[in-house]
Formats: C-alpha cells, sequence, structure tokens
C-alpha cells in the first residue's frame, strides 16, 4: 500500500496543522504538521523528550495547544474538550495504566461501552439488566484476550493484563482513530508478542496512531513512520526509508539502540 | 501470602457466583446479599414497622426510632455523593435545612396543610437548591469542593437565623403536623405513631429509589466518577453533569428527610443549616461505612443509640459528667473507628466474613488434599 502518494486525494482521518505547545521557555512540540489517511497505522518515534506523548495530549484534548490546528474528519476540534473528541470518535491509551483500579475488568469495560450506546443516564433500569451492553463487553473481553479474567479487580491484575485492558476501554468508545501511547512499555517479550498480536487484528478501517520505544514493535506494525526529534518532525516516510536515513540514525539509533 | 490467599478466594467465590456477582462494584458487595440480604431486611423492616403496636405507650422509644430512620434517610442521601461519587460535601446540611425550612413556611403562611404536599414541596425545594449550590460546587474538587459547600450552608444558616419575618429567624418556626389522607384512610400524624409509620414509608422508599440509582448505569457512572473521574472523561463522560444529577437526588432525598425532623419535632430552627448538622451526618456515613447502602443506616442508627444510651448513664470522673459529654464521647467513638476500622461497622462485618471465608476456604482445601483434589 502506498499511502504516500494519495495525500492530496480525500479526506484525512487526522489532519494537524503547525501544532505547537510551550510549558515556559520549553517548545514541547514545535511546528508539527501530519496527515494520516484513514485505516493508516501511522507510527511516531523519536528519542526521549522528542515531545511524542505531548503531541497525544494535543490531539486527544488532555492540555490545550499554545498554537496550530486539529482536525478529525472534516471537523475542527481544536478548541473542543477532550470528551467530545471521544464522540468523534478519537480514543487513546495512556502510557502510563489509568484505569478504574478498584473495579472489576467487566465493570471497567461496561463503562467505556454504555456511553457510546447511550444508556450511561439510564436510571431506570439496573446495569445488569442491559444484556446488550454486557454482550458487547464480552465480545470487547474476548478480543482482548481477558475473558477469563472479567471479575478480577483491576488492581489484582498483572501489569500485561491492565495495558491490555488499557486497549479494551479504548476500544469500547467505538474509535475511529486510536492512538496508542507505548502500548508495550514494560512488558515482557512473551506479552510483548501477545500485543503486536492484538494491535494487528484491530479491523483495518480503524485508524491508529500508535507511539512506541520498541523498534521491533514499531516495524510490525507501522505502514508510515514519523520522527519527532526535539518537537519538530524530522522526517516522515515507510518504515524501510526510516530504516536507511542518515539523520534518524544519527538522533534515534545513535543515542545507544545499535 | 494474605494476599494470595484472599484472591484465590475471590476466584473461587466468583466461579460459584454465577455471572452476575462479578460485574457489581466489589466495595458495593455485602455479603447478605440475596436470599440471606433479603430476609434479613425483611426481618428488620417487620420489626420496625409492628413495634409500634407491641410497645406503642413508650412513645420515647417511637419517637427515638423515627428520629434514627429520619438521620438514616439523611446519612443515606449523603451517602450517594460522599460513598458512590466519592464528593466530600461539608454542607449538606443546606438541603435538611430547606426541606425543614419548606413545611415549616408552608405550616406558617398555608391553612389546611397536607402532608403529601409538604413532602413534595422538601423533596423539590431540596431538589432545586441542590440543582442551585451543586452548579457552582461540582466546578471544584477536593478541599475547594468540601469548603465551597460549607461556605452555602453557613449562608443559608445566615439566612434563616437573620430574615424573621420569612424564616422566624432566632425563633424559628412552629410546624403542627398536617393530616394525611390516603385514599379516604386517614393517619393521625400527632400521634407518635402515626408519624413514625410514615417515616419507615419514606425511608423505605428512600432506600429503594437509591438502591435503583446505585445500580443503574448511571450508578455505575458515579462509581466511575469516584474511582478515577479524569479517565472516564478520557471516555467520552462529561462527568459534571452525572455529579450535577447526583446532587440533585442527594438534595431531594436530604429536604424529605428535614421535612420528616420538621414534623417529628414540630418545631424549625437555623441550627438544621448549621455546619455540625453536616458534620453529624458525615460522621454517620462514615462510621457506618460509606459505598454500601446499608453501612449509612446503621451509622445513623447507632449514633442515635449511642447518643441515647450515653445520655442515660450517671457515669462521671470527678467534675467530668459523661453524659453531658456526648460529643466528646462521639469524637472518642470516631478517632477509634477511623484509626481501627475505617471502613466503618460494614468494613468491620466484610472483614469479619472475609476471616470466616478465608477460614472455611482453607478447611475445603485441606478436604480436597485428602481426596487427591480431584473435583478441582
Amino acid at each position: 500500500m502506498s499511502l504516500g502518494t494519495s495525500t492530496e486525494v480525500g479526506r484525512a482521518a487526522l489532519q494537524v496543522t503547525g501544532l505547537s505547545r510551550n510549558f515556559g521557555s520549553l517548545r514541547a512540540v514545535n511546528n508539527v504538521s501530519l496527515r494520516v489517511e484513514p485505516g493508516e497505522r501511522r507510527a511516531i518515534i523519536g528519542p526521549n523528550g522528542a515531545g511524542k506523548t505531548t503531541f497525544f495530549n494535543l490531539v486527544s484534548g488532555a492540555i490545550p495547544v499554545s498554537a496550530g490546528s486539529i482536525r478529525l474528519g472534516n471537523r475542527d476540534v481544536t478548541r473542543l474538550p477532550d470528551w467530545r473528541r471521544v464522540r468523534l470518535g478519537l480514543s487513546r491509551t495512556f502510557q502510563r495504566n489509568n484505569l478504574f483500579t478498584s473495579l472489576p475488568v467487566f465493570e471497567n469495560v461496561r463503562l467505556a461501552v454504555q456511553r457510546p450506546q447511550g444508556v450511561s443516564y439510564d436510571l431506570l433500569r439496573s446495569a445488569r439488566s442491559h444484556t446488550g451492553i454486557n454482550d458487547r463487553v464480552g465480545e470487547i473481553l474476548e478480543q482482548v484476550g481477558l475473558s477469563a479474567r472479567a471479575k478480577t479487580v483491576v488492581a489484582n491484575l498483572s501489569y500485561g493484563e491492565q495495558r491490555q485492558l488499557e486497549i479494551a476501554l479504548a476500544l469500547a468508545t467505538e474509535p475511529t482513530i486510536l492512538l496508542l501511547d507505548e502500548p508495550t512499555a514494560g512488558m515482557s517479550v512473551a506479552e510483548t508478542g501477545r500485543m503486536i498480536t492484538l494491535i494487528e487484528r484491530l479491523p483495518p478501517g480503524l485508524t491508529l496512531l500508535i507511539v512506541e520505544h520498541d523498534m521491533e514493535v514499531v516495524f510490525a506494525i507501522a505502514q508510515r513512520i514519523t520522527v519527532l526529534h526535539l518537537g519538530q518532525v524530522l522526517t516522515e516516510g515507510e518504515p524501510a526509508q526510516i530504516k536507511g536515513d542518515p539523520q534518524v540514525r544519527e538522533v534515534y539509533f545513535g543515542e545507544g539502540e545499535q | 501470602m494474605s494476599i494470595e490467599k484472599a484472591e484465590q478466594n475471590k476466584q473461587v467465590e466468583a466461579g460459584s457466583e454465577g455471572q452476575g456477582a462479578g460485574q457489581r462494584p466489589l466495595n458495593t458487595l455485602w455479603p447478605g446479599r440475596g436470599w440471606l440480604g433479603w430476609g434479613v431486611g425483611l426481618l428488620a423492616l417487620l420489626a420496625l414497622a409492628v413495634y409500634p403496636l407491641l410497645n406503642g405507650q413508650d412513645t420515647f422509644a417511637v419517637g427515638l426510632l423515627t428520629e434514627m430512620l429520619i438521620y438514616g434517610l439523611f446519612a443515606l442521601s449523603l451517602n450517594l455523593l460522599l460513598g458512590y461519587t466519592g464528593l466530600v460535601s461539608f454542607g449538606h446540611a443546606s438541603f435538611f435545612g430547606l426541606g425543614a425550612y419548606s413545611v415549616g413556611i408552608l405550616a406558617t403562611r398555608v391553612e389546611n396543610n397536607s402532608f403529601l404536599v409538604g413532602i413534595a414541596a422538601s423533596l423539590l425545594v431540596g431538589a432545586v437548591g441542590a440543582l442551585v449550590l451543586g452548579f457552582f460546587s461540582i466546578r471544584t474538587s477536593g478541599i475547594y469542593f468540601l469548603m465551597l459547600t460549607l461556605a452555602f450552608s453557613q449562608m443559608l444558616y445566615a439566612i434563616a437565623f437573620k430574615w424573621t419575618d420569612f424564616t422566624g429567624g432566632s425563633n424559628g418556626l412552629t410546624v403542627r403536623t398536617p393530616e394525611l389522607n390516603l385514599f379516604g384512610w386517614t393517619v393521625d400524624l400527632g400521634q407518635t405513631s402515626g408519624l413514625y409509620w410514615v417515616t419507615l414509608a419514606c425511608f423505605v422508599i428512600g432506600f429503594f429509589v437509591l438502591r435503583q440509582v446505585v445500580q443503574s448505569p448511571f450508578g455505575h457512572s458515579l462509581v466511575g466518577i469516584r474511582d478515577n473521574e479524569s479517565r472516564l472523561t478520557a471516555l467520552g463522560y462529561q462527568t459534571r453533569n452525572f455529579k450535577l444529577l447526583a446532587f440533585v437526588i442527594a438534595g431531594g432525598l436530604a429536604g424529605v428527610a428535614g421535612a420528616l425532623n420538621a414534623y417529628h419535632n414540630g418545631f424549625v430552627s437555623a441550627n438544621e443549616f448549621y455546619w455540625t448538622t453536616s458534620g453529624l451526618v458525615l460522621v454517620m456515613v462514615l462510621l457506618g461505612g460509606k459505598g454500601s447502602l446499608v453501612g449509612p443506616v446503621l451509622g445513623a442508627f447507632f449514633v442515635r443509640l449511642a447518643e441515647q444510651f450515653i445520655q442515660g448513664q450517671s457515669w462521671s470522673l470527678g467534675s467530668f459528667v459523661v453524659s453531658e459529654r456526648w460529643t466528646m464521647v462521639l469524637g472518642l467513638v470516631f478517632i477509634v473507628f477511623v484509626l481501627v476500622a475505617p471502613s466503618g461497622i460494614v468494613g468491620l462485618w466484610l472483614s469479619l466474613v472475609g476471616l470466616v471465608q478465608r477460614r472455611r476456604g482453607r478447611a475445603e482445601a485441606g478436604l480436597l488434599e485428602a481426596k487427591g483434589g480431584e473435583s478441582l
């Protein structure tokens, strides 16, 4: 698939233009522009402090932008709060597990499912009687491989299982664009393998943006890669191009990866 | 080691309870749920309902029971905010007072009061008051939320105390209990047992309303707010609306409790709004155990009973007369609970049941080993 040639045709899933964010005098994200096609699998890489997570926080609406604009499809979402962007189909996972830790796995996913199904304000029926919702929760747990852990309280899950649940929550909001912030961070080799399989099996229409340190994961998943360095886009291209790019080697792989 | 054991037990429990059990927030699990919980609940209700028939002459005891039920309802309403939504309100007396003054002002301005109109008015005024105060309060969180709710209730206190023409000021208002006509059947609320039964009915209705709320998808959303509000926002929830609606429900029910209290005392004073009322109900919820439906009720019953018990004693240490120092005793009890049993009476009960289950689990494990563990 050569998605790079189709940039001028059709509507982008995500279009970021001139995005900047300052923390005091630090420009964490500096004039970043980016276009992601529907269904594309895009990785964003870069050494520590490149501004990857800040970029995700800006796109998801967790923090306000200093300059620039963000479009989802044909909608400008730059000023919309995060919960509104979720409703427009933008969902994210967190680099550090961010879950409902005192609740069981099933309940975590049910909270995520019941909102897009429009029943989160329902006062008259019990949550248990919404069998449609509960079936959907079962499907999602199946999809991420947590069915056997449905009744376990999140605090008692292994770290890897909590990462899986992060994905389950994000998927349950019925996104068209999914931002994965270091999905395999801190995982064992076996867990990482399972996570790659899980991500590869996501529906092909789902647009995926992934920040990841593990290059094996990046090359296994990404169709295109954007390299950030000191808050700016260093280069962008297909995995093979990025692998061979001397600039990238210098700033990224040069820092101890090889 | 003990954590592993607990985890194992949880798995065993979940396996034997079927699909539904694990889907409930664990902290709202009352071990006596199911037929045992319903049985105990029904028995308690039956005992409360027939008590005045058996011992109707003892108006003091019936009055005490009335007060326990009123504060039980009041504590239940606060618990929706404190235990389920995680909002620590230090101004819940606002709605209790608004309910009380609703029937107080009705009693002084309107001839031929109806009890049902009084209760409906207190429900409405409590809910609308909660809508207005909640609108501002939920924009803050943590200590600022606490201070703001406290400030609002103290403002209402000042208004009630100063606006003599309308509220009776420092004299308060006298409330004559109106008649209650239900389908041609008249309940004499002037009699202690009449008001008691009506209070019991209001309490039971309030209990089941809240039970419905916390088991609904909306109630689950509230628990999500308590557990991790920012994550719920990242799932597309506009959490403010949920908190506001919780506030309105809690405010309405607190208003009803306030109205019942006014009928019970035959009197309304600015003290209903005072911060000590908010503090007392907060202590009741915490002593009983927040986050369950039974906890706040037990807390309210416990505090009211203990107060009567202590004040009936003639213990003294020199010039220190214990019965005159009830709030100090309550303070000491509270400190002990916070240090030893932070989850309140319900928490104590749960750890007791957990202990028994673990012991039984161990015994069963031993039995299985003896059999060669075949059935696992």
